[in-house]
């Protein structure tokens, strides 16, 4: 397993971390009847922050414990390319799909609390899907 | 040849390579042009379609 399929492992063990400690925090504030956007927006951006702060660690990390096998990194070529256009192109697919869900909640004049929860469930949901079909390919072929 | 040394020859990963070798991935036709000639060796040896017989040979 090379450094790319390891960084992907690392990002979507994040990505579900993250989100999992962010929908109990959602979850938490919600039950508590705390549902102002402006109070839960500092919650949110920390968590953005964390995420983005998180994701760095994990792609230095694996790249320290990659780079004794002889890894190439950075590198990218055609098969790389094939991978990640299939894998985006399939989250995006269910991006689309969550968008026009959140359209459907707009038109029910939901709570800006609920949309904001609802965008960024999309965003992890989306993530996941494609890290871990650009994981699929590269163990089963593209 | 290595499959690193390959990787470079040709301007790929190491694990595409490994890809190829194990039928996981389907080079395109100037990558496989490249291999061949990184292996000094004709096409038709390096890559065959299928089970590799030839539409003569199955006429034979």
């Amino acid at each position: 397993m090379g450094f790319t399929e390891k960084s992907y492992i690392g990002v979507i063990i994040t990505t579900l971390a993250v989100a999992g400690w962010y929908m109990a925090e959602a979850f938490a504030a919600a039950s508590a009847g705390q549902t102002s956007i402006a109070e839960f927006g500092p919650t949110m951006w920390t968590v953005m922050g964390v995420y983005v702060v998180l994701i760095i660690a994990v792609m230095i990390v694996t790249a320290i414990l990659s780079k004794g096998e002889g890894e190439e990194m950075g590198e990218f070529d055609e098969r790389d390319q094939l991978i990640d256009m299939r894998a985006e192109r399939t989250g995006s697919y269910a991006q689309s799909v969550g968008l026009f869900g959140l359209l459907v909640m707009l038109t029910m004049e939901v709570s800006a609390f609920a949309l904001a929860n609802t965008i960024m469930g999309i965003m992890a949901f989306a993530t996941i899907l494609t890290f871990a079909l650009r994981l699929y390919y590269y163990r089963r072929g593209a | 040849m290595t499959q690193a040394a390959l990787a470079k020859a040709i301007g790929m990963t190491r694990q595409t390579i490994i890809a190829i070798e194990q039928g996981r991935y389907s080079p395109s036709l100037e990558a496989a042009f490249q291999i061949a000639q990184a292996l000094d060796a004709p096409f038709e040896e390096v890559f065959q379609y299928g089970d590799g017989a030839t539409a003569k040979q199955k006429e034979d």
